[in-house]
């Protein structure tokens, strides 16, 4: 799986080019999280406009990242954003939307950085 | 599977997060089940009048999916966020009852999604 990383105005960026994320494609996605946050990126955007198929392996590196991210660098976030349908509904159903916050486009997750800029 | 539950009209089995689950089920099953022996992972979908059943039967150790909690999901406390364990939630969320069976030896799980429309029956695919 392709997974692009950009810096953008004090945001890190991570954007899957997979249809998928799933048993097969899930480490390789918490791998760039995890690698981004040793970085020391404070501020995590994944634009998950190409995904449409998430499983719970892909749950599971948003969680470890989300969990790095609140527990080293001095805090932190990810965010998610480009969500489509069928991705809405599973956060849904597993409640994982009261952990992330989600944006219709990554401009507007970036942005909900500023006011909590770390 | 998928394409037999379609085939048969159950709306609800066309679903994306019906496609997530029942991925979750055959992963499960390939993971702690039967890897690498001919025969040793079976499925099984039967549609009645009101209910769409499927079983996958692996030659695992078996589980009781009614003893698996699901992941706690708490915010304010991250470093308490589970990493694993969201299948099976995935799987109770979508599928009206999820039960532990065992046959001929081989240790599995019957799923069964109730249907709101009253399709026309359709047959067994093993």
């Amino acid at each position: 799986m392709t997974i692009d990383v950009a810096r953008l105005d004090g945001v890190t960026v991570i954007t899957p080019r997979s249809e998928r994320i799933d048993f097969e494609s899930a480490p390789e996605l918490r791998g760039a999280l995890l690698d981004a946050i040793e970085k020391g990126t404070h501020n995590l955007v994944v634009d998950l406009g190409c995904v449409g198929f998430i499983d719970s392996s892909g749950l599971g590196a948003f969680v470890s990242a989300f969990k790095a991210l609140k527990t080293r660098n001095g805090g932190g976030d990810l965010r998610l954003a480009n969500l489509q349908p069928p991705v809405v509904e599973l956060l849904e159903i597993i409640r994982l939307n009261r952990v992330f916050l989600t944006y219709p486009s990554v401009d507007a997750a970036a942005d909900s950085f500023l006011a909590t800029r770390h | 599977m998928l394409d037999a539950a379609r085939g048969w009209g159950v709306a609800a089995a066309s679903g994306a997060i019906f496609e997530i689950a029942i991925a979750e089920v055959l992963v499960n099953a390939v993971r702690h089940g039967g890897v690498g022996a001919p025969g040793a992972i079976q499925c099984e979908l039967e549609l009645t009048d009101d209910a769409l059943w499927i079983r996958v039967f692996d030659s695992g150790a078996g589980f009781d999916p009614a003893g698996v909690a699901s992941p706690a999901i708490d915010p304010s406390s991250p470093e308490r966020l589970a990493e694993t364990g969201y299948g099976l939630a995935i799987v109770h969320a979508v599928f009206s009852r999820v039960a532990a069976l065992r046959r001929d030896g081989l240790f599995g799980v019957e799923l069964t999604l109730r249907l709101d429309a009253r399709p026309a029956s359709g047959p067994s695919v093993s």
